[in-house]
């Protein structure tokens, strides 16, 4: 699905053509982006939904293979360098690790947290110079031992920014530029869930309850 | 078998599924816990020989030959042969059988002949037989009574044992009867460790839990 054909389901739900309502191409870019990390985010899992000794949101990433294609298009591999102090800085657009292994051979790095990195750090069973490890900071991974110098990451990233490119005629009237534009990298079925997220903040902005209305009746009930 | 083979049988087993690469029951606990697991299985196959016979025995599938184990001096007239791993404890000195000296030339001793810990203390007060190797094991050494230059051979050993516990690729010397024992111990034994509640805060308390 191109951003232009979003673009115009959007126009069309906001029922443009009767007057009710008219979302701008900044708008749109705005929304659109905004929903589909929105998308990303629900399908990496909600805390909300999580119970007492149940620590699992209703859909949440590796649940399935489903949710595992939905995420795909967002799913990168990416070659970390380790300095001598065992730190490698997040990729730009990080959002959360699916997996870390060692660059040759995929050994698996175990994700750790800081409070019983003690345990890990001293096993005797497991000693990390044969079974590295690794701790999430604020601004990048922490390795251990520290002498690892490379590893490979794979990790969901922030979505790839949707732009609807245009151009204005001469009357004033924004025109689809393809070469401009920023194609979604969501398949057809991802897609729709996006765009009921962008209607919902638009039906918001617009105070258009009919809109949000479809739109909590799609994500509840599905397409 | 090999061991690694053993241990992916036994973490799918635990986990349903192939384990997560977080799993926190590793290859490595595997491969301990499958160490004791091995113990169990020896000494219970010593009482079934027990109950069956009424002599206590281990099957020879049980035992694994070890070479080229170094000697050296420990003190005036005894000699040292480290072990892989310290025997099975069955019997008086059943989980270690047969140890011979090897020289250079390929020429074999006669076995040594085994004192128990209660013989070791008085069998010096006894005339020496002659021709024979004396010796006795204690943890994983094997000291050795003899007026002759030992270090000068190597050892060769037979014992109880599962094969190389160090590399996982080996060949675990464990006959398939009694494989489903070990596999049962550990699986039930990581299977409990896992429905255990964790404490995941570092808040100064094991006692407040969170899953």
């Amino acid at each position: 699905m191109t951003v232009d054909e979003v673009y115009q389901l959007v126009l069309y739900s906001t029922a443009k053509n009767l007057q009710q309502g008219y979302v701008s191409p900044d708008d749109f870019n705005l929304t659109i982006n905004q929903a589909q990390k929105s998308y990303a985010s629900y399908l990496l899992g909600s805390f909300q939904q999580y119970t007492p000794g149940r620590p699992i949101a209703r859909v949440e990433f590796g649940q399935n293979t489903i949710v595992r294609t939905r995420l795909a298009p967002i799913i990168y591999w990416y070659n970390l360098s380790v300095d001598s102090f065992g730190y490698s800085p997040y990729p730009g657009d990080y959002l959360q690790t699916d997996a870390m292994v060692s660059i040759y051979g995929y050994q698996r790095i175990r994700s750790v947290q800081q409070d019983s990195l003690y345990s890990y750090y001293n096993s005797v069973i497991d000693p990390v110079a044969t079974n590295p490890i690794y701790i999430l900071e604020d601004t990048g991974f922490r390795f251990f031992p520290n002498n690892i110098s490379q590893a490979k990451l794979s990790y969901v990233r922030n979505p790839p920014t949707i732009t609807w490119g245009y151009t204005l005629d001469p009357n004033g009237i924004p025109v689809y530029d393809a070469n401009s534009s920023q194609q979604p990298v969501w398949d057809d079925a991802a897609m729709l869930e996006v765009i009921v997220r962008a209607l919902a903040i638009i039906g918001v902005n617009l105070q258009m309850n009919v809109i949000e209305q479809y739109s909590m009746a799609i994500k509840n009930q599905g397409q | 078998m090999t061991r690694q083979a053993l241990i992916e049988q036994i973490l799918r087993q635990v986990y349903g599924t192939q384990p997560s690469d977080d799993a926190s029951i590793t290859p490595g606990l595997v491969n301990q816990m499958i160490n004791q697991g091995i113990g169990l299985m020896v000494k219970q196959n010593y009482k079934e020989a027990i109950q069956l016979d009424g002599v206590g025995y281990v099957n020879n599938s049980f035992y694994l030959t070890y070479k080229g184990l170094a000697v050296s001096l420990d003190e005036q007239f005894i000699w040292k042969v480290n072990l892989p791993q310290i025997p099975i404890a069955i019997g008086k000195n059943e989980g270690i059988s047969t140890l011979q000296f090897k020289s250079t030339e390929g020429e074999i001793s006669k076995p040594v002949v085994w004192l128990s810990q209660d013989q070791v203390t008085y069998f010096q007060s006894l005339q020496q037989p002659t021709g024979k190797i004396l010796a006795y094991q204690q943890g994983d050494h094997v000291y050795v009574y003899s007026t002759l230059i030992l270090n000068q051979y190597t050892a060769t050993i037979t014992i109880v044992s599962g094969g190389d516990s160090t590399n996982l690729s080996s060949t675990l010397n464990i006959p398939d009867d009694y494989i489903p024992g070990i596999v049962d111990y550990v699986v039930k034994s990581l299977s409990q460790a896992r429905l255990q509640i964790q404490d995941a805060a570092n808040d100064g308390s094991d006692a407040i839990r969170t899953a």
